[in-house]
């Protein structure tokens, strides 16, 4: 059978790719090197011309941890990030489900309307969310953080996307064998949509992780900041100590980078869909 | 109406699946919004009603909006929004390409014996550079050039692994992060970019002012010319053949015509100047355009062919068209100006700074951080849900790489096209304001405000949250006109 | 590779797990939560969280210790530079007791109700507005009610790096000095300071002060009433103009667009004061507490003078009010702040810093503040400062008609198109003065409660008229807009001419 791995005349431009790979990621991560290296320097250094620090000063980040607590802050966002996560992957697979796959009467036109939702700038729906969460006694909370990101439609409609592309013919198959909807949901279909879920996973939790302006308005106790507010710390009214913000956001970026390195490997295996085809 | 037990039945079981995600979305999403619906037509002013000022909320039905449109600034806004829009071609684009590269390293290893010969001839020609010019100004270069070695090094044994994290590296500080990391990147004086660019410039200028200014101000400016407009005659040429064929629908047509209209338009207004008579002349330009694509389908399909055929091929046709002439264009009018700019020294852009350059600096963060981007992850996902058998068969029939893209990958990745498309469009409008409010206030004399940082002026600064709804609607009301001729049109092209 | 095989783990199993550790997790950190309930009661201060803070915050305990008031746990609630968390929290009913409501974020607050009058309360601390700089009371009084105190406050005055001119071989300008003058010598400085093989420019100013130089020529934003925008007066564009030759032909300042470089988020500052302090420019404007960043580099010899006047000296000074919340569930601990803020403490310890000025001027006669130990390169400056805001401190243009956010905002941005060259500075002044005037009549159209006030207003404004245009006197209650009132007062325009500053909202 043969298979999609390397032909003799793909092995001999595997060089080339790789260089042209090469050059775009240093284009990718200019930047980045720029923020790593200037979280070496002195805060003079900063606005100076090298990109190299003279004596590189790792006692910076050493600072961050004395300037903030910088722990509780990654972990109060990884901790939000990953409820919000868990809770939108799981209750967008049940909506796209049922989107995807129940037949019911209106169902197309809610589905729009949940598109629709999406349309209109999240800033205008934010006091009424806030007075909303006043009501409830959610500030100052963690709850607070995670309830409002954890249902989106976004996730509905990407989930969506990758069922229908599932042939329904497997669904069809275990429904003549007596399965009920719920069992064909977590039998068949997920499992076939680990894509998908995985994708909606790693959108949702960088994304929250980023998240800034609704924690800043909900967090009222140091101890619950999440780590873009918490970063506020090194922009004072004299002067943002660059340097340590540097080496703050440099290791708030670790712990992204391990979590994105470990799952990315399933990500592409989508091998699944093609099992179906075959 | 009654329903059937059955189709009861199906709805109970539909609901029920949907029913943790609809109620967290009727909680915090319909309610605000019908909220904000309602309070467009009203004078509600956090100013005035609170817990602490119990002012009667007035309804003042339509006055909102007729303020907002007879607002000084408010199409100059409109305007931002959907200049900073014109990125989005290149980030799909970009994106895809970035995909696929992605895609191809995962499939193919790279020896690692090539990798480490290939790494020291890097880490050699650095050093020399170093050694021989001196560390202060090369240094830079020395560092890049190890940073490639290792990585070529490492990317060779990882596979695909590290290429795909460092790709996908932008995305790790979205948000707050990267704004404040590329305002600090634009800073004039400190910056990278300008210092950088600093001593480019300089040595440019000095080789036009040389003498060398014929060479880049007339023939190289000749030459983009040129190229552009073989380019848009081949367009002309093929939108008509495709019209007389009857490939195109009256509405098709019109999009074609608009993708070579608009960048000759933009190119003539360059080059002849912000002027009465540079509008002008661009009008004349467009208009020559338009004129040249006006032909007669064949009789025999005069009446057979729908309005709308075709349409979303050729509007991505023309997006692409607009996008790389007006680049092109773009840099043949510098070029043409150049021996006059030149004269007084060339000096890198103020970029968040200055007026003209604000957007142009927010779209190129833009477009770095579109590549690295989910949309990125989305293509990769699809690439690897295209059966291998359709890229065998066309193996078979001796396909060339370049139609194998264009008739096996782009229409498999439709879909996923599609649903970046629609979400792009959607984002994008919507944009803006964290840019804004991080990097820079709305920039020079509102020149990167876009109407998302509008709302956030009217509703948070001034409290006047009853009008920022009414703006948040209209711009709702936008996205929602282009998404829906998106879906309709695109998705004829997807299913066609 | 395969085409099919099975996955170790069913996806059921990893929800679950998932959801296990997410569990064990959240335990945890509820757990690790320090005590939420304290023993003593809770004040939460909405402020930028940086250490001088910290320091506030033990002198504040200290102090009530030393009055025999209870203990309380004062946390500090970081609320970044813009006004939305404070407002948003504030309209819903969870806002921070001890609101800094300082520039910018006095007006949309008090507006919305968010801080409490404290007039009675504040005056059992003893924290009245006669306390502090009779330039400041506009911040602090509405209607006849004290909503707020200072906790700082800030008189923007010029730096001068007296070693840079004597290398120029310039005079340093005499403390107080006319706008002509400021001409002639800055046009010297830079000829001196920059002959042609010089590397980098160097400027006479950091920022030219066009706010107070407009206020000294007889013209400001608003009219006596403050029902109009007056930046249209052809004495503004009169400046307007000196000031665009200043910055665009005789690079007596950075422009705009290379300000922008510079430009708050907070780093700018720092960057301004560490070119200063190199040479880049001759004068620094900023207020006294420039000293927090200059202090950080090797000392130099540093003075200060007035900005320069055009017939009528003053100074543009900022307010830091700091305001009680109206919902607070303590008020009286939180106003109690404010009577700390009269502290000889407190007072110390901003002279200390160099945090500008004490809120108490009589706190800025002492020798801790004057000649302060280890900075005799400072000494002299100080008093320039604190004298100034007391004797012609005025403080920001504001109109109940319009947002003073807006007014700013449109300003500068007519401003910057003007040195841009995209407008001249007629067409400059004309477009600023008819936008507000246009935010004016938006707000009126949008909120009638304010119709009344502003009918009377303008009856007033015609009164004034007709007396200025036979010469007459004006009396001092026709008069809201305190710059005018000074203005009057210098010019002996006012009707019971009183001869010394006027300090109380009448």
């Amino acid at each position: 059978m043969l298979t999609t791995s390397a032909q003799p005349s793909e092995r001999r431009s595997a060089l080339p790719l790789h260089l042209l790979l090469c050059l775009l990621s240093m284009a990718m991560i200019g930047p980045f090197v720029w923020m790593v290296l200037t979280s070496f320097k002195t805060l003079p250094e900063v606005a100076g011309e090298h990109w190299v620090p003279h004596d590189w000063q790792w006692r910076n980040y050493l600072e961050v941890f004395d300037v903030i607590p910088f722990t509780r802050f990654i972990w109060n966002s990884l901790l939000v990030a990953a409820w919000v996560t868990f809770l939108q992957v799981l209750t967008s697979s049940m909506a796209a489900f049922s989107f995807a796959r129940l037949r019911w009467p209106y169902r197309d036109r809610i589905f729009f309307l949940y598109l629709g939702t999406m349309m209109l700038p999240g800033l205008v729906m934010l006091i009424p969310n806030y007075q909303l969460m006043v009501h409830f006694g959610l500030v100052d909370s963690y709850l607070g953080l995670v309830l409002p990101a954890a249902f989106s439609a976004f996730g509905t409609f990407l989930l969506r996307q990758f069922m229908l592309s599932i042939p329904s013919a497997l669904d069809e198959a275990a429904a003549i064998d007596g399965a009920t909807p719920w069992q064909i949901f977590w039998q068949v279909i997920l499992p076939l949509s680990r894509p998908g879920l995985l994708t909606l996973s790693i959108f949702t939790f960088m994304g929250n992780y980023h998240s800034f302006f609704w924690p800043l308005v909900m967090i009222k106790s140091v101890e619950k900041y999440t780590l873009p507010v918490g970063l506020l710390h090194f922009d004072s009214s004299y002067g943002q100590a660059t340097n340590l913000l540097m080496a703050a956001v440099t290791m708030s970026v670790i712990p992204l980078i391990i979590v994105f390195a470990l799952l990315q490997r399933h990500l592409i295996s989508g091998i699944q869909v093609g099992a179906v085809k075959g | 109406m009654s329903m059937s037990p059955a189709s009861r039945r199906q709805l109970g079981m539909g609901l029920l699946f949907l029913a943790p995600n609809i109620l967290g979305f009727l909680a915090f999403t319909l309610f605000p919004l019908v909220a904000s619906f309602g309070m467009a037509f009203t004078d509600w002013d956090v100013q005035r009603h609170n817990l602490f000022r119990d002012d009667p909320l007035r309804f003042v039905w339509f006055d909102n909006f007729s303020l907002l449109f007879t607002h000084p600034d408010f199409y100059h806004f409109l305007g931002n929004t959907f200049f900073l829009m014109m990125g989005l071609p290149a980030a799909i684009g970009g994106s895809l390409v970035a995909a696929l590269l992605l895609t191809r390293a995962g499939k193919s290893r790279l020896a690692m014996r090539s990798a480490i010969i290939m790494a020291t001839v890097i880490f050699l020609l650095s050093s020399l550079v170093l050694t021989l010019g001196g560390a202060d100004s090369n240094g830079l270069l020395f560092l890049f050039g190890s940073l490639m070695a290792t990585v070529l090094v490492f990317g060779a044994w990882s596979g695909g692994m590290l290429y795909r994290t460092l790709f996908y590296l932008p995305h790790f500080t979205a948000g707050v992060a990267t704004f404040v990391l590329w305002k600090k990147l634009y800073n004039p004086q400190s910056g990278p970019i300008n210092q950088t660019l600093a001593p480019l410039l300089e040595r440019l200028a000095t080789v036009v002012n040389g003498g060398g200014g014929w060479v880049l101000g007339a023939v190289l400016p000749a030459l983009l010319l040129g190229a552009v407009f073989v380019a848009v005659g081949l367009q002309v040429k093929r939108l008509r053949r495709k019209i007389r064929d009857g490939e195109l629908g009256s509405i098709t047509r019109f999009a074609g015509a608009i993708g070579v209209a608009v960048p000759m338009g933009l190119i003539t207004w360059w080059l002849v100047g912000d002027s009465g008579l540079g509008w002008l002349a661009a009008a004349i330009a467009a208009g020559v355009m338009l004129a040249t694509t006006q032909v007669k389908p064949d009789p025999l399909w005069r009446n057979r062919v729908r309005a709308a055929t075709g349409l979303g091929g050729e509007m991505i046709m023309a997006m692409a068209v607009i996008t790389v002439l007006a680049a092109v264009g773009g840099i043949a009018a510098v070029g043409v100006h150049l021996p006059a700019m030149a004269a007084d020294g060339l000096e890198p852009p103020n970029w968040l700074g200055s007026f003209q350059w604000s957007k142009p600096a927010i779209m190129i963060m833009a477009l770095w951080a579109a590549i690295g981007s989910n949309n990125m992850i989305l293509y990769m996902a699809g690439l690897t849900n295209i059966a291998p058998e359709l890229y065998e068969a066309a193996d078979i029939d001796g396909a060339s790489r370049c139609q194998r893209f264009c008739h096996i990958t782009w229409p498999q990745l439709a879909p996923i096209t599609f649903f970046i498309a629609v979400m792009s469009v959607i984002h994008g409008l919507q944009g803006g304001f964290e840019m804004a409010r991080t990097m820079t206030a709305g920039g020079p004399a509102g020149s990167t405000t876009t109407l998302s940082y509008f709302i956030y002026i009217e509703g948070f600064e001034t409290g006047r949250l009853g009008y920022a709804s009414a703006v948040a609607w209209v711009l709702f009301a936008l996205v929602f006109t282009l998404s829906f001729l998106n879906v309709k049109f695109g998705n004829r092209y997807v299913n066609d | 590779m395969g085409y099919s095989f099975r996955r170790k783990t069913p996806v059921k199993r990893l929800f679950l797990i998932s959801f296990l550790v997410l569990v064990t997790a959240s335990a945890v950190t509820f757990w690790s939560l320090p005590e939420q309930q304290s023993d003593r009661p809770i004040l939460y201060w909405a402020v930028m969280p940086d250490p001088s803070k910290l320091a506030v915050r033990e002198a504040f305990y200290a102090w009530r210790a030393e009055l025999g008031f209870e203990p309380v746990e004062l946390r500090l609630d970081a609320a970044n530079r813009d006004l939305t968390k404070k407002m948003i929290q504030g309209v819903s009913g969870v806002g921070s007791d001890i609101v800094d409501a300082g520039g910018l974020h006095m007006q949309p607050l008090q507006n919305a109700g968010v801080l409490m009058d404290v007039t009675e309360a504040a005056a059992k601390y003893g924290a009245t507005p006669d306390k502090t700089y009779p330039g400041a009371v506009s911040e602090m009084v509405f209607n006849g009610r004290q909503y707020s105190f200072p906790r700082n406050v800030v008189a923007n005055a010029l730096w001068v790096n007296v070693d840079t001119f004597e290398r120029h071989g310039i005079e340093v300008p005499s403390r107080r000095w006319t706008i002509e003058e400021f001409e002639r010598i800055g046009r010297e400085f830079v000829a001196a300071a920059n002959p042609p093989e010089a590397k980098s420019r160097v400027y006479f100013t950091s920022y030219i002060p066009r706010k107070p130089m407009r206020r000294s020529l007889g013209a400001s934003y608003f009219n006596e009433t403050l029902t109009r925008c007056t930046l249209d007066d052809p004495r503004n564009i009169e400046l307007l103009e000196r000031v665009r030759q200043w910055v665009v032909v005789d690079q007596l300042a950075p422009s705009r667009e290379a300000e922008k470089a510079f430009e708050v988020d907070g780093s700018g500052f720092r960057l301004k004061a560490a070119l200063f302090h190199r040479g880049n420019y001759g004068m620094l404007y900023l207020g006294r507490w420039a000293l927090i960043l200059l202090r950080e580099l090797e000392p130099v010899k540093l003075t200060a003078v007035e900005t320069p006047h055009g017939g009528f000296p003053n100074i543009d000074i900022n307010v830091g009010g700091v305001g009680v919340y109206a919902g607070s569930k303590r008020p009286d601990l939180a106003v109690s702040f404010l009577g700390f803020l009269t502290s000889e403490r407190y007072n110390n310890l901003v002279a200390q810093t160099g945090d500008s000025l004490p809120p108490v001027p009589r706190f800025t006669e002492t020798e801790t503040y004057l000649r302060p130990a280890g900075h005799e390169n400072e000494w002299g400056a100080h008093e320039v400062f604190s004298e100034s805001a007391r004797d012609i401190g005025i403080g920001q243009p504001s109109s109940p008609y319009v947002l003073s956010s807006i007014t700013l905002r449109v300003e500068v941005d007519a401003y910057d198109s003007m040195i841009a060259g995209r407008l001249t500075p007629e067409e400059s002044a004309v477009e600023a003065a008819w936008r507000i005037n246009r935010e004016i009549r938006i707000t009126l159209d949008s909120n009638p409660a304010l119709k009344p006030s502003y009918e009377e207003a303008l009856v007033r404004q015609e009164q004034i008229d007709a007396l200025r245009a036979v010469g007459k006197l004006v009396p001092i209650e026709l008069i809201d807009n305190p710059f005018h009132r000074e203005y009057y007062r210098h010019n002996g325009w006012l009707a019971e001419s009183p001869s010394e500053r006027l300090g109380d909202d009448v």
